[in-house]
Parts: structure tokens; sequence; C-alpha cells
């Protein structure tokens, strides 16, 4: 719909700190027609008054009082700027884009693994729990560099019929990578739980290859998040392009049947100007 | 994780997940291809420059969602950045962009072309966007892209968001006249001109265009525009000012076809954009004096789709109304054919 995507102007509600470095800030938009088909997964761009616009997948989301939320890792200006906002700041939001998580057929599929990798967390989160309220057994998975950097500690608790978790040193959970706990609950199951079973995850891109793997190996369907770096978010300027396919439109979150087209996964992306880096190589 | 150095696909070859609408002439006995400065198009309907084009795969999707060519993003001898987010805004009427003229460079971006051209077989033309700082750039950034397979160039003359790029170019009959002359001599392939509607007589620029020998004009570029965040009380694209496209624009661009189409000194071809979204904006344009039309903003609100979408358009509209070849309709509604 034309200007479906319009600007709104919202006041900051409440700026919460998650774990070391990561911050989720809360607002209330009107609630109009244009947010109700808001769902997990999804993302916003969101406007910092003379710093920047970003593309953020939503993490809070409540109806009654209608509450949205991000959240964001301080590792740049931008990121910098939101962590340090205020109640009562006014930041600009424009939305929603692209195609979110879906739920399976609850007849096929009844269970759902989470995997998550740092401040990836935030769109699984939200998923995680409106699967839970929908009744699916869920399983989540969050690994973190270390136990104060892993957020939502609770919510993974509250929204999982079992939540585990890994940290790179050990301070809590399982000492090793995440996909180390996915890799031990997939090779426990039968071929029938494995039917029944579907994976969901974002985080680091070579976090996300490995669960690719994973799933490819053990024959599990999932759903992937994905991040490109992103102009307008409209699927005008292709920026985000990646393999034909436009992160902001046709992603963020692709199954795993169209990503195992996209050569580009877990290989390289583009930079501002659209050249192609390898991927360990950030945008500056 | 293994530690391999991650290689890079050289040409991305992306299959197609489901059967797109890539073939779609031998349907109906209505012909709507139509041949510009030599150059054969199976439809109208061109994608508009800087959209959905950073990649080979990209464009090649646009063409499989019904387009009849592409053009490719504004190209520079030298990769840009672009300018830093806010570069939109949306409104209800359309949408201001300061991307700032992003691009990898023609270098880099000749792999895209020839992806492009490997995926669609050659039978959708692609044109090359251009522009430079000077003269002299545009005419060696032209010359670089010729060699690449496009079918043509198209002079970016008037782009509104580059300081010192573009727009000041297109605003000067002189200057057009040389920049057309220049690329003209640097390049054997046709060589459009795309001109600005942020001037007072665009009939003025686009004789100049002419007399620079332009195999053809594309009318217009966006309108200048700015949003202010009134509670920050500042404009909100960092760039301050942006190009208004989208259907607000839509009536100013027919009105500059129809100028420059009715002008008796004009002979060569014009191709209208400016805020098309739907097969009757498309006959508009043609009606007007378009021979083919650009389509951009309108991927926004209707996806790529919009193009098959005005491609079956326009073939009922000629079933209904007994035109057989959707080229008798190009400058119906001129005067002296009236």
């Amino acid at each position: 719909m034309r200007g479906a995507g319009s600007m709104e102007m919202v006041k900051v509600l409440e700026v919460r700190e998650e774990a070391e470095g990561i911050a989720s800030i809360l607002f209330s938009p009107e609630p109009s027609h244009r947010w109700s088909s808001l769902g997990p997964g999804q993302f916003i761009m969101v406007y910092i008054p003379g710093v920047d616009e970003v593309p953020m997948s939503v993490s809070y989301l409540d109806d009654d009082p209608f509450v949205m939320g991000i959240t964001v890792q301080n590792i740049g200006e931008a990121t910098a700027s939101l962590c340090s906002l205020r109640p009562g700041d006014r930041i600009g939001v424009r939305g929603p884009y692209g195609k979110g998580f879906t739920l399976p057929d609850p007849d096929g599929t009844d269970t759902i693994i989470g995997v998550s990798g740092g401040v990836g967390a935030a769109s699984v989160i939200l998923f995680m729990e409106m699967a839970w309220r929908r009744g699916y057994r869920t399983v989540s998975l969050a690994g973190a560099r270390d136990m104060r950097s892993l957020p939502f500690r609770k919510r993974w608790e509250s929204c999982s019929g079992e939540a585990e978790f890994s940290t790179d040193d050990g301070s809590l959970g399982h000492h090793g990578f995440v996909t180390e706990l996915l890799e031990m609950r997939l090779s426990a199951m039968s071929p029938g739980e494995k039917e029944r079973t579907r994976v969901v995850t974002c985080g680091p891109e070579p976090m996300m290859a490995a669960v690719k793997n994973l799933m490819e190996s053990f024959s599990v369907s999932g759903e992937f998040s994905l991040e490109r770096y992103m102009k307008c978010g409209l699927g005008l300027c292709d920026s985000c392009s990646m393999s034909g396919r436009r992160v902001c439109v046709d992603g963020p979150v692709f199954p795993l049947e169209e990503l195992s087209l996209m050569k580009e996964f877990g290989r390289s992306h583009r930079d501002r100007s659209g050249r192609l880096i390898p991927l360990k190589e950030r945008i500056t | 994780m293994g530690h391999e150095e991650p290689r890079l696909p050289k040409i991305e070859i992306f299959i197609a997940i489901s059967e797109g609408p890539m073939k779609r002439s031998g349907q109906s006995s209505i012909d709507l291809s139509v041949n510009v400065a030599g150059i054969e198009f199976p439809n109208p309907l061109l994608l508009a420059s800087g959209i959905c084009d950073e990649t080979g795969a990209s464009m090649a999707e646009v063409v499989r969602n019904g387009a009849g060519g592409v053009v490719t993003k504004s190209l520079s001898l030298e990769p840009r950045n672009g300018h830093p987010n806010p570069s939109v805004v949306e409104l209800p009427y359309g949408i201001i962009n300061a991307m700032g003229l992003p691009n990898p460079g023609i270098e880099t971006y000749r792999d895209e072309i020839s992806s492009y051209l490997e995926l669609t077989g050659g039978s959708h033309p692609i044109i090359a966007s251009v522009f430079g700082s000077s003269i002299d750039e545009y005419a060696e950034a032209a010359s670089l892209v010729s060699g690449t397979g496009v079918s043509a160039i198209e002079i970016n003359g008037s782009c509104p968001n580059a300081k010192g790029l573009g727009l000041q170019f297109g605003q000067d009959p002189d200057v057009i006249r040389e920049l057309v002359r220049a690329v003209k001599g640097s390049v054997n392939i046709p060589v459009m001109f795309k001109l600005t509607p942020n001037t007072t007589d665009i009939t003025v620029l686009a004789r100049a265009a002419q007399e620079g020998g332009a195999d053809g004009v594309v009318a217009i570029n966006t309108l200048q525009a700015m949003k202010i965040d009134i509670h920050a009380r500042r404009p909100i694209l960092t760039n301050v000012t942006g190009g208004l496209s989208g259907p607000a624009i839509m009536p100013v661009g027919v009105r500059c076809v129809h100028a420059i189409a009715s002008d008796p000194e004009m002979k060569i071809p014009v191709i209208g954009v400016g805020g098309i979204s739907s097969y009757e904006d498309v006959l508009e344009y043609m009606m007007a004096g378009a021979s083919l039309v650009q389509v951009g903003t309108a991927v926004t609100w209707e996806d790529l789709g919009v193009f098959s979408k005005m491609e079956t358009g326009l073939r009922r509209f000629l079933e209904e109304k007994n035109v057989s070849d959707i080229r008798e309709l190009i400058g119906a509604a001129l005067e002296e054919r009236g």
C-alpha cells in the first residue's frame, strides 16, 4: 500500500539493559492498521535524528498496551546513540518490512528449535514466544561470548520447554559453540522426531552457515534470518542484494531450500559501493 | 568453521525457484515490441536506473518478472559509497531519495553486466547509465562501459543528489551539447541523455541533447524535494535534499514528454519515466510521445510483479481497442495527431 511505510515519530518509553553492551529500546507507536501484520523476524527502519537510519528486527511486541521494542548491541555510532536514548526522546520508525519467521503446520511439525548467537537472539526470541503460546514444543539454544553478554536469559527460560546456553569461555552452560548444542540434539533424535522439527536461527553468519550444514546433514527443515548492509528497506536500492534476492523484501528470513541456492551466503557480502567482499571483512 | 579463505563466486547463477513470465511472446497476436535507436525491445517496459540493479542476478530477476530491458545504476570510473542513511523518505504519494550514486565503479560492475547477459541470453537489452565529475570523465566512463556488451549509454546528467556531479551539467544547454558530443565521440553504440525536470523549459535541454548527437532523450529524472522532521527541526535526509519519484511526479513527467515530443525541432525518440505504476500510466506516457518507458518506484508497493501486471494490462487494452501494434499509440495524444 502506498505510504504504508511513512515514518512515524515515537517517544521512547524505556531503555532496558539486557546484557553487557546490549540494550532494548521500547516505544509505543499508534496502534494502526499498518502494524497489524508485524510479526517475529520482520524488521523496521529506525531513524535517529541527525545520526543515522538502521534496519532493526523487532524483539518486543505486546498488544495491550501496544508496545514494540528493538534490541541493539553497542558497536557503532548508530547503535551507541540508540543505547544512550532516554525515555521521552523521539525516534522515527517505518515499516513493517520483509518476511518474518513462519509457524509450521502443527500437524506435521510440533517442535521448534531456536538457535541464536549474540544479539541475533532479538528476532528468534520473539518467534519462540509466539510458538510457545501456540502450543509448539520449544527448545531454545542461545550462545554468547560469556555469561554477562547473553541477553534474555529469563525470557528464554519462560518460553521454552528446554533452554540451553553456551558461552565461549564456559562461564554459563556449555563451554563452546551453540552449534555444538544443536548437533548433540539432532544426533539424539529419531528420524520421525527430525521430521517433526523445524530449526529457526539468527546470529553471526559463520554460525548460521554451520547451522545450515547441520540441517542438511540431519535432514531437518529451517529458517534463517539474514543481515546485509541496507539503505532503503523498500526493495528499491538493491544495496542488500544477495544472489539475486533482496534481503529487505525477499527476506530477511529465508527458508533452507531458498538459502541453499544463494551462493553468497556464508561467503561474501557487499560494501556500501556494492563491491562484493569476503564475509569476514567488516563494512566501514 | 574452517579457516579457509572465503572464496568469492565469480559469476553467480541464481536458479529461479518458481517459473516466471520470462517468455511471453507468442501468447497473443498483440505486438508489444518496440525499436528505439536500432535496439529491439520485446516490450516497452524498462527498469529505471538505480532500482534493483546492484547485481546482474537482480536485473535478470526483473526481466524474469516481465521487463523488456534494464538500465543499470549510474556508474562512474571510481567506486562511490553514496550518502549515509537516512537516504530515503517514504511518503503517501512517492519517495524522496538521496542515495548519492553508490556504485562499485565500472571495472568491478563489468562482472554484473556479464552475469546479466549470461542469465538473460542477451534477449533483453541492458543500457548503462554513466556519470562523472567532468565532461572528460563522462566520456571515459562511457567508453569503458561500452565494451561490456551493453546496448546503449544513458547519460545521467541530472542526478540531484551528488554535489559537483550530475545536476549542474544537466541544467545548462551548452554543457549538455558538449557533454553529449564528447560521449558520442567516445562510443559506437547509441547514446541517450536523461533530462532533469528541475528547469524552466525542458525542451531547451532536450534540443541541446539532440544537437549534441543524442540518439534519444529520457524524461524525467526526479524532482528536487525535502522532508523536515518537525520534532528535531531538521531535514530528515543526511543530504538535506533528495529527488522525488513515484505517483506524485507522474503528471509532471507526462507533460514534459508531451512538450518534448510536440516540439517540431525534436526528431529523436523520447523515453518516458516518472511515477509509472500501472499499464494506464504507461499508455499516458506513450500517447504523450514516449517510445519506451522506465519503471522504478512502483516496485516499492507492487514489487517486481508490477512488470508482468503492466504487460498483461497493455495486451488487454490493445485487444479491447483493436490495436495490434503498440507502436500505433506512440504520440497518439499529440496535437497534430489528434
